[in-house]
């Protein structure tokens, strides 16, 4: 008997096998397509508990994916998977409804903690996380940019003038939000 | 290119990091490590077009025979072809056709729009390589020459949808699967004509085939 069941949706196969075995040797009952439109119908079959789902795919993007399986089971907690750098794209999956966002390169290990959080609330658990995702169980939209913010940062070494080069940001603008967030 | 190249990165670094930590040993171990070996060759293919595209502006030319330049190039697709069940068609005049060039580039000019070729025919087809010679205006901003040395190549493919044509010589831009293609073919193979004075022009009838001809400034022998 598994924790859950989760439909993993990557276009790249290399990625599709290397996350279905990372979930299945967590424990985990997985679903896994290189196809987002034969996953789709798969989940309109069969329930998963959690979806996890590239962006940029071609046939479906994952933004739409996400929106379809948001119409078809409003109950299934979407994790998406962005690439390093684009903000927009994370912003974007979240207010599409998913729930949660990895970015490019992401340690895997780093990602089923994140998949097990969903399945716990998905599960009745703890519920969303004080503090993480909102009331809702969705990241707010600061949330969303402070974590894309750090993980800019954790890639420039600390730099922030290639940080701010990378965001799209002056650099005035980046020391502004880092002392929003309370970032040393 | 973040996506085509982190993606491959993403997962060499976790495949690694299961063989170095001791999650995975043996016959388990040695499959990790041949998809490492093998996502790194992706990799090799994508920075070796990448800086094939980099490279663009150091033509070596001489004036030279076209015909063989082709038929060298495509030469060297015809076992793709017949595995694919595509039928390689050559026309070409009795008489050399001579334009100052670098051979390689052009070579990899005629290889890059014949491989994109095969790939459109996924259920066979028939692949034309025509060489002759016209005279007719160049586009703007090529500047004009009296008469070219034309190379067409025709498939009976799936064709291009008319909203991509346009966007088919752009870097990066690609309808073919992840890891099939960088989207840098068609953009080395426009960068390499324009720097010797020539142009390419795509037409395509969705369903019907492709047909792209470049067009090289003849320099009579």
């Amino acid at each position: 008997m598994t924790r859950g069941t989760v439909l993993v949706v990557d276009d790249d196969v290399a990625m599709c096998r290397m996350l279905e075995e990372a979930l299945r040797g967590h424990g985990l009952g997985v679903l896994a397509f290189v196809d987002p439109v034969a996953a789709l119908d798969a989940l309109r079959r069969q329930p998963a508990d959690v979806v996890v789902t590239d962006l940029n795919m071609r046939g479906m993007d994952g933004l739409t994916l996400c929106r379809r399986v948001l119409e078809a089971r409003p109950e299934v907690p979407v994790l998406v998977i962005t690439a390093f750098g684009s903000m927009e794209a994370a912003i974007g999956a979240i207010r599409a409804g998913a729930r949660d966002f990895v970015t490019k390169p992401f340690d895997v290990d780093e990602l089923l903690v994140t998949v097990d959080r969903l399945l716990n609330e998905a599960h009745g658990g703890d519920g969303p996380r004080a503090g993480v995702p909102g009331d809702d169980g969705r990241l707010s939209m600061d949330e969303v940019e402070r974590r894309h913010i750090l993980r800019v940062l954790e890639y420039t070494g600390g730099s922030k003038t290639r940080a701010a080069r990378i965001l799209g940001f002056d650099r005035t603008t980046l020391y502004r939000k880092l002392d929003r967030y309370g970032v040393k | 290119v973040a996506h085509e190249l982190g993606t491959p990165l993403n997962v060499i670094a976790h495949r690694a990091k299961l063989v170095a930590t001791g999650r995975v040993e043996g016959e388990a171990a040695r499959e990790n490590a041949r998809i490492v070996q093998e996502q790194t060759e992706r990799i090799t293919r994508i920075v070796r077009q990448l800086l094939d595209y980099a490279r663009r502006g150091s033509v070596e030319a001489r004036v030279q025979d076209v015909g063989p330049l082709v038929d060298g190039a495509i030469g060297l697709l015809e076992p793709l072809a017949r595995k694919q069940g595509v039928t390689l068609v050559r026309h070409a005049p009795a008489h050399p056709l001579a334009a100052s060039l670098d051979g390689p580039q052009v070579q990899q000019v005629v290889t890059n729009l014949a491989l994109n070729a095969i790939q459109a025919m996924p259920d066979g087809g028939t692949l034309s390589v025509r060489l002759d010679r016209v005279e007719r205006e160049a586009p703007a901003p090529v500047s004009p020459a009296a008469s070219w040395v034309r190379v067409t190549v025709d498939d009976t493919g799936t064709g291009i949808d008319p909203a991509h044509l346009p966007l088919v010589f752009d870097p990066f831009f690609t309808t073919k699967d992840v890891g099939e293609g960088t989207g840098l073919g068609l953009s080395v193979a426009w960068g390499i004509v324009r720097e010797h004075g020539g142009f390419i022009e795509a037409s395509s009838m969705p369903g019907a085939g492709s047909r792209f001809e470049v067009y090289l400034p003849e320099t009579p022998e």
